[in-house]
């Protein structure tokens, strides 16, 4: 779709668009925001760069697909999905659109798309789709969907305070149900962990015996055990903060379990893309499932642990399949 | 406590009294035990034994036997306690040998070898961070420092934490030092019968400290004894103990190998699985139940970091077994590997001294460490074998292919061997006319008939390899000794009475040598190395040129003289091996046939045809020679030669 046809267009969409970042508002500051600490920020980037791969080379086997396969309904899912306003294909799309989303359901445990539609100015006819960020820590999910808006953005946009989400259109990315609690809570620790310098860090240099260092000095692998532990569920290597106290072994283990997170998470979040796009299909008159293949799946991580428990294959295989 | 018990009113009974004499008896026995103590205090071997005892105790509790061995502040108390003990021990032997004393230099070394030995067993059961091991501060660099350790010390605004480096030879440094000073005294006081029996309880101490893998304290002992020892020699060239001292400092390197290539016998994958196997990574006395090398040993402790940080993270192990049995067999290749290394360099010092001594015109000692250096190769080359074995049963271990795996060089090791005793052979030729012109006297070794022997059989193998650079600087000094070995033969013989042609044949023998090399000298050179018989030829032209006339008469009379004799003599035995191993290598060549096959190869020299025309070698080497040289000189004229040279 040129630039000039969405001229043409206007979206139909219940949420309103802003800013939440740096907004002093005591209902946005309930919902925690990880992405200005040390630890989460490194993770969420982590996973971010995980999700999807950057292919730089043309050998790479990733390959992103409709099916059945057909331009216009590629064409549509493209425009959905992208993120910026260059042209893209489908691949760079959704590779756009999971890397955004993975942002936002690691910082702030959910993200929030509304199916919004294209609409003919002229016709007032449904042309497209696309899938609108509910601002992060805006929705309230009180029994009903509904989102916030600070009261002087919502003068200034001429809307309500609280608008009432259509929930047919609204979808909700997360984290798969077996995981999610557990990764709130990691994200908690984490962002604690970043933030914190204990009292025994600061009270702890005055040695026993009068030498200036002693066993008063605290452990610098405290702090690494702490970061393990938290990471455990998930395999963050925490980008080798803790290498030098774990065996090689360990670490790629941990490797293969980040890599089957990231994966349940990857397939979770394409489950409900195809969900949404059922919805805008419905209206739109088209049927379509959006396919991703080329990267390894849970079967192969599963197989690669069991491989590297039972030893004699190259460390280095697993790097050049998973990426380290 | 009679005298109390009457006095409050109880009346002593025959007990009381008994009790009373027991213990009357027992202060008089204290008193005497006392007085002995006090006897001891004025002997410094007997007040070194009392040290030796504490260090010993102070070793033991800080391994897992003793109490609280893990525990930083008894490990550093131990630690203060040794070193001094060490110091006192240092301080009693400086007076015991600054003046004129009649103590034994053995009595005063004995107890600090039996600390040294206790220590060499106990040391690879300390762990590497105990506080035995005195500290320095190891401070680290702020642009190269870790991210948890700069993190720290930005959040704390301190400086960064120092690592604390032990010191794992502090204990070895105290004790070289004490062994320097009596080896000097005994040295000093040219009691030569002392000399011999320290040397050889230092030998043992090495190849203890060997065995239990630690070649570098070894290594570190020999380095600072040995100038101790090299000093005497070199000092005072005619003192009757020297052969006996070179003799004994030679052995000391040779006892690092026997005891460190002990280990090649007794690992193998499957004794690390077991060791493995064996270690409760909660109970630390079980990791250092293994006997490893320290940097093996390094690496068991950095596995039981990684192990109980696991298990604080996960609850339970997730590494495999076999991860730490390939960590651990890569390790100790590499330290076997790198010992290897280690050693050579140190066997190195067998060519070294051998050229200073012949520098300081000492041949005879030159010819002893010479003799020494070659067992010591030899042996070497020996125990290379067993360790390319144990490298070979290691190799099992070796599960991921991206785990480097060490590979020691075995080819450059037996390289590095063969150049040695190659040094040590030109060596040898350079000395060994030097000795065969020196009386022999009785009670001492054949250093010049050992010398001639080994130049004979390097000849040969010189040959035998193409090494015609060798043959080169060894054949000339052989070719002369064997003249002189005749005369000497000769000399010694001359009293058999009633045995003249016993007499008579063993002094042929040289002369057979030589003319049988000079045989091979053709062979091998038709075979292709002309430079051989470039080399011989040019000796025989001028020793001929300066010999009479009747040196070629000689020479043929020798021969057929012994062609008539009917029996085998040593060297003959000798000569039958060489020829064994030409016809070996013509038969690898195809020039030979195996048990009447037709032959795969025939050679183009008409020479070789000749001699494997029957399928083996058919004429004697020396009749070649005699055949295509000696015959051939016009100072043979008229000589009548066998029928076997024409």
């Amino acid at each position: 779709m040129s630039r000039n046809t969405e001229r043409n267009l206007r979206l139909s969409q219940s949420s309103v668009f802003y800013y939440t970042q740096g907004l002093d508002d005591p209902v946005l500051k309930r919902t925690p925001d990880y992405s200005t600490d040390l630890y989460p920020s490194m993770l969420i980037t982590d996973v971010q760069n995980e999700i999807m791969p950057y292919t730089l080379h043309k050998e790479s086997s990733l390959s992103v697909y409709v099916s059945p396969s057909d331009p216009r309904t590629e064409e549509l899912v493209t425009i959905a999905l992208k993120r910026r306003n260059h042209a893209s294909d489908l691949q760079s799309a959704v590779s756009d659109f999971l890397r955004e989303c993975v942002q936002v359901i690691m910082t702030y445990g959910l993200a929030a798309y509304e199916v919004a539609y294209l609409v003919e100015k002229k016709t007032e006819t449904e042309v497209g789709f696309r899938l609108s960020l509910v601002p992060p820590k805006a929705l309230i999910h009180d029994g009903k969907l509904r989102q916030y808006v600070p009261p002087d953005i919502a003068e200034k946009l001429n809307v309500s305070q609280y608008i009432d989400l259509p929930r047919e259109n609204v979808f909700l990315f997360e984290h798969p149900s077996f995981t999610a609690s557990k990764i709130t809570q990691m994200m908690n620790s984490l962002s604690l962990l970043s933030k914190a310098v204990p009292s025994l860090l600061l009270g702890g240099f005055s040695g026993t015996s009068g030498k200036p260092f002693d066993v008063g000095v605290p452990s610098p692998s405290l702090e690494k055990s702490v970061l393990a532990q938290v990471t455990r569920l998930i395999g963050w290597n925490a980008r080798g903060l803790f290498n030098e106290e774990i065996s090689e072994f360990y670490q790629f283990h941990r490797l293969l379990l980040f890599h089957k997170f990231v994966t349940e998470l990857r397939n979770a979040l394409l489950s409900k893309m195809n969900d949404s796009f059922r919805v805008a299909g419905g209206r739109l008159g088209f049927s379509v499932e959006l396919r991703i293949e080329g990267l390894p799946t849970i079967q192969d991580l599963e197989e690669a642990i069991s491989r590297l428990t039972a030893g004699g294959y190259p460390f280095g295989e697993f790097v050049t399949k998973f990426g380290a | 406590m009679i005298l109390v018990m009457q006095t409050l009113g109880y009346p002593p009974s025959i007990l009381n009294l008994a009790m009373v004499s027991v213990l009357g008896a027992l202060a008089i026995f204290s008193f005497v035990v006392m007085g002995l103590k006090m006897i001891d205090f004025l002997d410094p071997s007997q007040l070194t034994r009392y040290l030796a005892n504490e260090t010993i105790e102070s070793i033991k509790s800080v391994s897992p036997s003793g109490f609280m061995w893990k525990n930083n502040v008894i490990q550093s108390l131990h630690q203060r306690v040794a070193e001094r003990a060490l110091s006192t021990y240092q301080n009693i032997i400086k007076l015991a040998t600054s003046r004129e004393s009649q103590v034994s230099g053995i009595d005063l070394a004995a107890p600090a070898l039996a600390v040294l030995r206790v220590y060499a067993d106990a040391k690879p059961r300390i762990p590497t961070e105990s506080y035995w091991f005195k500290r320095s501060y190891g401070h680290q660099d702020w642009l190269t420092a870790d991210f948890t350790r700069l993190d720290l010390a930005l959040r704390t605004s301190t400086s960064l934490l120092p690592d604390l480096i032990p010191n794992l030879s502090w204990f070895e440094k105290y004790l070289g030092e004490i062994f320097v000073m009596i080896l000097r005294a005994v040295i000093n006081k040219q009691h030569s019968q002392e000399i011999i029996e320290l040397s050889e309880w230092i030998n043992q101490s090495l190849t203890i400290m060997a065995e239990d893998f630690e070649l570098t304290e070894a290594v570190y002992l020999l380095h600072i004894l040995s100038p101790v020892v090299r000093g005497a020699i070199y000092a005072n060239s005619k003192d009757y103990s020297h052969p006996g001292l070179l003799d004994a400092w030679m052995r000391w390197p040779i006892s690092i190998l026997l005891g460190f290539s002990r280990n090649f016998l007794t690992i193998t994958s499957e004794s690390i699985h077991q060791q493995m196997n064996n270690i409760a990574w909660d109970k630390l006395e079980t990791l250092y139940a293994t006997k490893m090398p320290r940097d093996a040993v390094k690496k068991l402790e950095y596995l039981l970091k990684t192990i109980q940080f696991e298990q604080a993270v996960e609850g339970q192990i997730i590494t495999p077994l076999w991860y730490w049995e390939e960590i651990i067999g890569s390790s100790l290749l590499l330290s076997i590997s790198e010992s290897i290394e280690a050693l050579i360099e140190i066997f190195k010092m067998f060519p070294t001294e051998a050229a200073s001594l012949i520098e300081d015109k000492q041949y005879e000692l030159a010819a002893a460490a010479i003799q020494r250096g070659l067992e010591a190769c030899e042996k070497f080359e020996y125990h290379l074998g067993n360790g390319s074995q144990l490298a070979e049963s290691l190799a099992d271990l070796h599960r991921t292919a991206d785990i480097p795996w060490p590979k020691p060089d075995w080819s450059k090791f037996k390289g590095e061997i063969d150049a040695c005793r190659g040094n040590l052979a030109s060596s040898l030729a350079r000395v060994v006319n030097n000795i065969g012109l020196l009386p022999q006297l009785e009670g001492q070794p054949d250093y010049f008939g050992q010398a001639y022997t080994f130049l004979a059989e390097q000849s040969y193998t010189a040959m035998l390899t193409g090494n015609h650079k060798l043959f080169e600087q060894i054949f000339p000094s052989f070719f002369q000794s064997c003249f002189i070995a005749r005369q000497r033969v000769m000399k010694r013989t001359k009293p058999m009475a009633g045995s003249m042609d016993a007499a008579l044949v063993l002094s042929t023998e040289p002369i057979l040598d030589l003319l049988e090399l000079s045989g091979y000298a053709i062979l091998f050179s038709e075979l292709g190395d002309k430079e051989l018989w470039h080399i011989t030829n040019k000796l025989w032209d001028s020793f001929l040129s300066r010999a009479a006339d009747s040196k070629i008469r000689l020479i043929s009379a020798i021969a057929e003289y012994r062609d008539g004799v009917f029996g085998v003599t040593p060297r003959d035995f000798v000569r039958t091996k060489w020829q064994q191993t030409f016809e070996q290598k013509l038969r690898e060549s195809g020039l030979l046939s195996e048990y009447g096959e037709p032959l795969k190869k025939v050679h183009k020299s008409a020479i070789i045809k000749i001699i494997t025309r029957t399928g083996h070698l058919f004429d004697r080497p020396r009749d070649i020679f005699q055949a295509l040289y000696l015959s051939r000189k016009s100072k043979a004229r008229g000589i009548k030669w066998r029928r076997s040279v024409q």
